[in-house]
């Protein structure tokens, strides 16, 4: 029978639940200061949680990578075999790109409809999206105005809403 | 008599052009929405929920029932012409339904899936009238105790039948409640989990919430998902008044047929949780059961597809019986639309028929001429409808990516809910992609303050 030596199974058995809890400890100290008063703590207690949860996803999509090599060479899992750990790094980015991107581009919208202003970001939001799902460019620009038009008239016959100019503008 | 002159006075007041033009747009929207396929009902509430903000509270109603009620037929569309249910809850009329459509009868199985949402609906809308207002009694005689108790009722059932993982259905609930509890204590005024943000010292508002739960880890998934038989569709040449009117008349030939899923949709309905999907796999499998050839089952009859149709539009009017009268959404679909409610200050609950009877009204007669609409647009635009359903998912979500950070925006104007509805989305995904239902949750979120005082009362007692 094959030895079980793969890092990612050791680190997964015998690593996951004692590393969950020093961050759940910690994570629970450093919030506490900011349970209820004034502080600004939450955005260190967040970003913990938001490492551990990225960590947990890494682990599992590293070991479900590890497998399905395992199961596709006949249940010897070589990790050489397979391109190594940059070959699995390639196939989960393949995997979740899209999540990704949409996640980051959602992020973008946000901090840059703040600093610069709704409908220029709306635009840039719409038309990055539409890009990353492979919308060609031409009919991307088209959805992005096209919607951020849509957006201009809401706001402003139905739902009589300022939208935030932006700081830069 | 009463009951009939405060019905036949809600009735008559929604000839109005307001009214009866929202009822015409939530309908025609929940159609579209319901066609496409991944879009369950429950996201398009979620995503028009923040639109309503500038109605009155019947208005915001009145167009949301609409849309509920619509988008229960939607789904029937793909789900006959390409074996692609538009919603889940429309699974069990592609099982008759899409043989119908491959011998070449998808106009008269559109047909009949309308003529029995239609007559399903109507049913269910005079069993909800007989229902509401006896219920409403009986429950204006709980007290804190009594509501303390519904609540937690009314969340661990949820919680149990919705995550199909009785464990994992609960902790969502937990986390709701934990989730409800940030903001001012109820009984001291004193802030809890705020984390310092200001923004939290009235707990977490719903509609950031509901969005980021429902609609923005949705699009999360649907970043993902190819085009579904999108050719095929755009090749086919259906909906032919003449034929789908003869699908109709099928289905008001079966009168019975028609009953039984009507009852059944509307019992299952009223039980907090239980939802369109059940209610529809009950209804298909009593009518096999029960038929003298069930063996013609799945082949392509109209008795499969009425017993799915007359279902599902009749789980609507159901599912709004515990929603009122006991403040317990029983689906995500009913969550959104009590979060609705709560958003133009309309509590759910024993107190809604003495303080809101005539909206109610108002919504059973929304329903009503809802029905009247869906059958119209169902008859002479079945045609374009079937097309509509063709626009690619890389399209549809970048335009409705845009409204949902809108929407997280408009209704109080506070830039921290739409960093809320990002954080929500997130989370949404995590947990459905771990296998979390997100439901429990929002139920948790929704009901946690109820529980809460309700308990605080009981202790001071």
């Amino acid at each position: 029978m094959k030895k079980n030596n793969h890092w990612l199974r050791f680190f997964w058995s015998k690593l996951t639940v004692p590393a969950f809890m020093v961050f759940f400890i910690i994570s629970f100290f450093v919030s506490s200061h900011s349970l209820s008063k004034t502080s600004t703590q939450y955005p260190y207690f967040l970003l913990i949680v938001l490492s551990l949860l990225v960590l947990v996803i890494l682990i599992r999509e590293f070991r479900a990578d590890a497998r399905e090599r395992g199961a596709e060479e006949g249940g010897t899992a070589e990790e050489e075999s397979s391109g190594g750990f940059a070959g699995a790094c390639k196939r989960i980015w393949a995997k979740w790109y899209k999540q990704i991107g949409f996640v980051f581009i959602s992020l973008l919208y946000i901090v840059f409809i703040y600093y610069v202003g709704y409908y220029v970001s709306t635009f840039l939001f719409a038309f990055a999206l539409a890009r990353l799902l492979k919308v060609r460019p031409v009919p991307a620009l088209a959805v992005a105005a096209g919607i951020t038009a849509v957006t201009f008239l809401m706001l402003t016959f139905w739902l009589k809403v300022s939208m935030p100019a932006g700081l830069l503008i | 008599m009463e009951l009939l002159q405060q019905l036949a006075s809600a009735f008559l007041s929604l000839f109005s052009w307001q009214y009866l033009g929202l009822i015409l747009l939530g309908t025609f929207v929940g159609v579209i929405v319901g066609a496409l396929p991944g879009f369950a009902s429950g996201n398009a509430l979620a995503i028009m929920l923040p639109m309503t903000v500038v109605f009155e509270p019947a208005a915001a109603l009145i167009f949301m029932s609409s849309l509920y009620m619509g988008s229960a037929y939607g789904g029937s569309i793909t789900a006959i012409l390409i074996n692609t249910p538009g919603t889940p809850d429309a699974t069990v009329t592609a099982i008759d339904g899409y043989p119908m459509a491959r011998r070449g009868m998808a106009d008269e199985a559109m047909g009949i899936s309308l003529g029995a949402s239609c007559l399903g609906g109507l049913l269910s809308i005079l069993m909800v009238v007989l229902i509401i207002q006896p219920m409403s009694k009986f429950t204006l005689a709980f007290g804190p105790y009594e509501m303390f108790a519904v609540g937690i009722f009314g969340l661990s059932i949820i919680a149990v039948i919705l995550g199909g993982d009785t464990v994992k259905g609960l902790a969502a609930a937990v986390l709701g409640m934990l989730f409800a509890s940030m903001g001012a204590d109820p009984a001291k005024g004193m802030a809890r989990l705020t984390f310092g943000f200001i923004q939290l010292y009235d707990t977490i508002p719903f509609v950031p919430a509901v969005i980021g739960l429902f609609a923005f880890s949705e699009f999360m998934f649907m970043v993902d998902k190819e085009q579904v038989a999108t050719d095929k569709l755009r090749a086919m040449d259906v909906g032919k008044v003449k034929n789908v009117w003869r699908g109709v008349v099928t289905a008001i030939k079966k009168p019975l047929a028609v009953l039984r899923a009507s009852v059944i949709g509307f019992v299952v309905g009223v039980i907090p949780g239980m939802g369109m999907a059940v209610a529809t796999f009950a209804s298909y499998g009593i009518a096999k059961n029960t038929s003298k050839h069930p063996e013609d089952f799945g082949t392509g009859i109209p008795e499969g597809v009425i017993a799915a149709e007359g279902c599902n539009n009749a789980v609507v009017s159901g599912s709004l019986v515990p929603t009122f009268a006991l403040g317990i959404p029983g689906s995500s679909t009913t969550a959104v639309m009590m979060a609705a409610l709560m958003l133009h200050g309309v509590v759910p609950g024993p107190e809604l028929m003495r303080n809101y009877g005539f909206t109610v009204y108002q919504v059973f007669g929304c329903l009503l001429l809802a029905v009247v609409i869906m059958f119209l647009i169902g008859l002479f635009l079945a045609k374009w409808l079937s097309k509509i359903t063709i626009i690619p998912n890389n399209i549809l979500v970048p335009i409705i990516s845009v409204l949902i950070f809108l929407g997280a925006f408009a209704c109080r104007q506070v830039f921290f809910d739409i960093g809320l509805m990002f954080f929500f989305g997130i989370l949404g995904y995590a947990m459905r992609k771990q296998g979390y239902p997100t439901v429990p949750l929002l139920l948790g979120l929704i009901i946690g303050p109820t529980v809460e005082s309700n308990m605080m009362r009981v202790l001071r007692m």
